[in-house]
């Protein structure tokens, strides 16, 4: 999952109208056997479709293909002629910006996951950082969705390009969770509700949660899935439960919770545990109330103390 | 309203009646236009660095059938003046724009040599000080031609040291601040600026403008003020 520099180039000769791949290498400035090269690999990125001319010597055709991330490509650079996003997407930037696309990371959690150099992660994110493409607060970073619509759609339309199905419900380059009803078999570690029954809180559950590929997860990973799977108050009573009598660690939870693009919603659900009111407003999980959690807590043993 | 084309059209017309050597420094939309980042402009807006300059340029300018309504006698006040013809309209400084921030060396040594005919020589003033004095203004598309160049890139260094090394005498850098709230309200484009701003506002806090912060929300104004 990269696109040069120069393939995001080619790209935007595409997107502005050019559509044969000799006028490509003319205004690339290269051969024709190198154009070529450019032609594949965007069509190997599903970005570029190409279509032989019929016709004896004919030329190669090119054309902006109908995947939803190259429409979302072109419509980005059609509507900001004047940025080089060759400088905030070519390469290892485009890994990092996918890396934070969802959520607030930080550099440690970008840098691991973009897999770039930790000292170099600034670099490479100095000029989206420069253009508001990229914010930062305090520690944190995380892609720009409301000053930069039309990329924010690229990059989620990009990242969920190799999506295994409609039931992912988080996917990031080769790990992906995957919920199913069991109809479908997933070849990866169970992990969410239907786990949490190993860890003293049994749930029944419709779906379940997998994380691929297969591996042991730790009881910090399986509450940072669970995340993903809060719908409803019941979820978030179950998650908290769960979070208190396994007495997870704060720290340890953070670091899953951005891996997982979970960060904002683990703020907010600590935030209820230190609320001292009745029903504190929620903006990413659904309505609390203290009463209705501390009754699903006795039932798995766990005693919450009013901080009325 | 001048497009690209009509911009260089009006630079020849103009060379052809000057008589002897001009260097203007353009900024403004005319500027934000040749570097593609603007389709068309109402008015263009030059920078010269003399009264002799500005004489030359009048002469010029009155031969291209443009009249000034500006009265000179006001003129050295201001240091501004305002040629038409038409829809057509050139604001011209002296050293200075809007009696707030001047055209310095280092902005002249930024600035790009865009054309040169005959005794013209014109001068393409670098997108980080065209941000700059665009970032002075009141005036409402400006918040847009702002949030335009912060989306071409900008080196946000250079701004805040220009800023800074002009804010001597009157704090500049509250405007400037002020202006990268409004983006970043309208726009949604916070930059790494703010956070080189951040400290000096707060050094300053107490000589800041009655007025700071006020177009931009009541809210922001009173949080600053609890802080």
């Amino acid at each position: 999952m990269t696109i040069t520099k120069t393939n995001l180039c080619a790209f935007a000769h595409l997107a502005e109208g050019c559509a044969d791949l000799r006028s490509l290498c003319r205004l690339l400035g290269c051969s024709i056997s190198r154009g070529s090269e450019i032609a594949t690999a965007l069509a190997n990125e599903r970005l570029v479709v190409k279509q032989r001319d019929k016709k004896p010597g004919g030329s190669l055709d090119l054309s902006i293909a109908a995947a939803p991330h190259a429409r979302a490509l072109e419509e980005l650079i059609l509507a900001h002629p004047q940025t080089d996003f060759g400088m905030v997407l070519g390469s290892a930037r485009l890994r990092l910006m996918l890396v934070a696309c969802q959520d607030w990371k930080d550099r440690k959690t970008l840098s691991a996951q973009a897999r770039v150099n930790a000292k170099n992660m600034l670099q490479l994110a100095k000029e989206a950082l420069s253009r508001g493409m990229l914010m930062r607060k305090k520690s944190l970073f995380k892609v720009n969705d409301q000053g930069w619509p039309l990329l924010y759609r690229f990059l989620c339309e990009y990242r969920a390009l190799s999506s295994h199905s409609k039931r992912t419900r988080w996917q990031l380059f080769d790990e992906s969770l995957i919920e199913t009803d069991g109809s479908v078999a997933v070849n990866g570690s169970p992990s969410g509700f239907a786990r949490y029954a190993d860890f003293g809180v049994p749930v029944r559950i419709a779906n379940v949660l997998y994380y691929v590929p297969k591996r042991q997860l730790s009881k910090e990973e399986v509450f940072a899935h669970s995340l993903w799977e809060i719908k409803d108050s019941r979820g978030l009573y179950l998650a908290l439960t769960f979070y208190v009598k396994n007495r997870l660690d704060q720290e340890q939870v953070r670091i899953c919770a951005m891996r997982y693009d979970q960060l904002s919603r683990f703020k907010e659900l600590i935030g209820l545990l230190d609320h001292r009111g009745d029903r504190p407003a929620t903006a990413r999980l659904p309505a609390f109330e203290a009463d209705d959690f501390a009754r699903v807590a006795r039932l798995y043993g766990v005693k919450i103390v009013s901080q009325r | 309203m001048f497009h690209k084309d009509e911009l260089d059209q009006w630079i020849r017309q103009l060379a052809a009646q000057l008589t002897e050597p001009c260097e203007v420094y353009l900024i403004g939309g005319g500027a934000m236009s040749f570097r593609g980042l603007k389709l068309a402009t109402k008015d263009i807006d030059l920078i010269v660095s003399s009264k002799e300059e500005f004489e030359r340029l009048d002469r010029a300018l009155s031969s291209a059938g443009f009249s000034r309504p500006t009265d000179l006698s006001g003129f050295y006040l201001t240091a501004m003046s305002v040629f038409e013809r038409g829809e057509s309209r050139i604001d011209i400084f002296v050293g200075q724009v809007g009696k707030m921030l001047r055209l310095t060396p280092a902005m002249k040594r930024r600035a790009m040599l865009l054309r040169s005919h005959g005794s013209l020589t014109v001068f393409l003033c670098a997108k980080e000080d065209i941000f700059l004095f665009k970032a002075m203004t009141s005036r409402a598309a400006d918040v847009d031609d702002c949030a335009q160049l912060i989306r071409g890139g900008l080196n946000h260094a250079t701004i805040f040291a220009e800023c800074m090394d002009q804010s001597s005498e009157n704090r500049w850098y509250f405007w400037l601040y002020e202006k990268l709230c409004e983006i970043e309200q309208k726009h949604h484009l916070p930059t790494p600026l703010k956070d080189f701003l951040e400290p000096v506002i707060k050094k300053n806090w107490k000589h800041r403008p009655r007025d700071f912060l006020k177009a931009v929300n009541e809210d922001a104004f009173n949080e600053r003020e609890k802080s």
